[in-house]
């Protein structure tokens, strides 16, 4: 009930927000140009605008601009009560840790998929109006949309978002959630570039990636063929499913971690 | 009901003592506990309210452990801080209902009798739908007072309450706890002696982490009874006077000063007699002329106190 009562005030609290809107409006529009702007390239044949490729390609740039531009919301849903110093009030009700972590974390979980939502809408939007150029759009494929929000999308927002409330509940500020997030993306590029092109491992860097944006397009831009970009599903590849398996473990062990070191006290 | 504190102490990393061996018993009513700012009232305060940990020492509220048993206490506890904030865009009505839900009051029909009965209360009814935001600081007091008497605590802790508060309001708000006085413990700091004079049955001072006297205020004043000097003098001749005679307060009247001296006999013809009031009381006691931590040599005075 408390639990309920938690993620329910810190939903609609931060869904009333403009800033909110902000981020639903940005990505749509975002979305939707990036279809009809990056459809493919005819001349040599591949990668049509709604390929499952392309697909992944814009849910993949969609996802880093997300990563850096909303983790104000697990920021805030972590760290609201200390910055507006209604942090007294709020620890001294009977709630346990875990109702409280967990609602606040679920709230900010749930804008955010509803944030990402907003990518596959934009790019049906694109395929529904036809604004592409003619012959740029492949056959309607909803799997591919599929894969992407479910496969692509969620786990990404899920394990990005329990590090952004992490480190901002730990650290009591909301805008560490901001630099962990510019520091996520930096630094995991950084590695996931050296392990799969100096170390030659492309299999361990491709695990390393929350967002999949080296492996996606620094990879299989390179090795996939015309004919497998315009039908393969990322999300069904062998190591894709791993990486996901291993980032919503990392979110989970982030939240565990929150839990046990998170403090009612002043 | 009774709220048992023994041997509290606390220091702060910066090497600050903030209360040196605290022992208390605050039985169900009004208490007040009163020092200057900085004297350890709001740590005090802040342990008792399951925020911080003490260094030493134990609390215990009825059969409940404070210092371990939080949540226990967190059940059946009401605490309005000296500085809290509220979230700026979000009504008074549905932040309340939110921490109605949180203190436990589930059922949606109660709740909503709960939290109309406390806006009333707090004055607060004609602007629930407001934005929090948008309140003065009267106004954020009052709804942190609405907060701190939901589901009817059996242990207030008030921290400084009156301190932003207009008379009216304050007069209102000390109501309100004596209300709820008849059945809790209600411990409430503050630097005001008024607060303690009009409010409170109990009393304990408190200065530099230390608690100083602990009496009831009809009684201490009464105590008091024939050691209560005055004398009005220029304000230059000020130093002199407090040099040779156990000056405890000053006030300004009219351009002059007028002095209160603690003396078990007349200190001179130019001083008369005053009746004590808890003021006296209390600058007695900040003086160490009264109390537990009687100040010794050449200035001491026998007491009973």
């Amino acid at each position: 009930m408390k639990l309920r009562e938690i993620f329910r005030f810190e939903f609609l609290y931060q869904v009333q927000r403009v800033r909110t809107w902000l981020y639903f409006a940005i990505l749509f529009v975002v979305a939707w140009r990036l279809v009809i702007t990056s459809g493919g390239d005819p001349g040599s044949g591949h990668a049509l605008a709604t390929s499952p490729y392309d697909i992944a390609i814009d849910t993949v740039i969609c996802n880093l601009l997300w990563v850096l531009l909303a983790s104000a919301v697990a920021g805030s849903a972590a760290s609201r009560d200390v910055q507006t110093l209604m942090d007294p009030l709020v620890y001294t009700t009977p709630i346990s840790n875990a109702d409280y972590v967990a609602g606040r974390f679920l709230a900010a979980f749930a804008l955010n998929a509803l944030i990402l939502l907003m990518v596959p809408a934009g790019m049906l939007l694109a395929v529904l109006l036809q604004g592409a150029e003619p012959g740029t759009l492949g056959p309607f494929r909803p799997a591919s949309y599929l894969s992407a929000y479910f496969i692509q999308a969620l786990p990404t927002a899920f394990a990005v978002s329990a590090i952004q409330f992490s480190l901002a509940a730990l650290n009591r500020r909301a805008v560490m959630s901001y630099v962990g997030s510019v520091f996520l993306v930096i630094f995991v590029s950084i590695i996931g570039g050296v392990v799969i092109n100096l170390l030659q491992r492309p299999t361990l860097g491709r695990l390393l990636d929350p967002i999949g944006y080296i492996t996606v397009i620094g990879v299989l831009s390179k090795t996939w063929t015309p004919i497998e970009k315009n039908t393969l599903l990322i999300g069904l590849q062998g190591w894709m499913l791993a990486n996901r398996i291993l980032w919503i473990g990392i979110g989970l062990a982030v939240l565990a971690l929150t839990h046990r070191r998170f403090r009612h006290v002043r | 009901m009774e709220l048992r504190i023994l041997g509290v102490s606390k220091t702060y990393a910066n090497g600050v003592q903030a209360l040196k061996d605290v022992t208390l018993t605050i039985p169900a009513g009004m208490y007040g506990l009163l020092g200057p700012n900085g004297a350890g009232k709001s740590t005090l305060m802040r342990i008792l309210a399951t925020l911080q940990d003490a260094d030493s020492g134990s609390v215990t509220f009825g059969e409940i452990d404070v210092l371990t048993r939080k949540n226990e206490v967190r059940e059946t506890l009401g605490y309005l801080p000296q500085e809290f904030g509220v979230y700026p865009k979000v009504s008074a009505e549905s932040l309340l209902d939110h921490f109605a839900v949180l203190k436990g009051i589930t059922e949606r029909r109660a709740r909503r009798e709960v939290v109309e009965a406390l806006l009333r209360k707090t004055n607060l009814w004609d602007v629930r739908k407001q934005r929090l935001g948008g309140y003065s600081g009267g106004m954020r007091q009052r709804f942190g007072v609405a907060v701190a008497l939901l589901g009817n605590p059996t242990l207030m802790i008030v921290d400084e309450p009156t301190a932003g508060l207009d008379p009216a309001e304050r007069v209102r708000f000390l109501n309100l706890l004596s209300e709820l006085g008849e059945n809790s413990v209600v411990l409430l700091s503050t630097h005001i002696v008024e607060d303690v004079s009009e409010a409170c049955t109990r009393m304990a001072i408190i200065d530099k982490g230390e608690i100083l006297l602990e009496a009831e205020p009809l009684r201490a004043v009464e105590d008091l009874h024939g050691r209560i000097w005055r004398r009005v003098i220029s304000t230059d001749a000020l130093p002199a006077l407090e040099r040779e005679h156990a000056v405890i307060s000053t006030k300004l009247l009219a351009g002059r000063t007028v002095v209160h001296v603690y003396g078990d006999s007349s200190p001179g013809v130019d001083f008369e007699p005053v009746k004590p009031d808890l003021e006296d009381v209390y600058f007695s006691t900040m003086a160490r002329h009264v109390g537990s931590r009687r100040a010794t040599g050449e200035r001491t005075r026998i007491d009973e106190s």
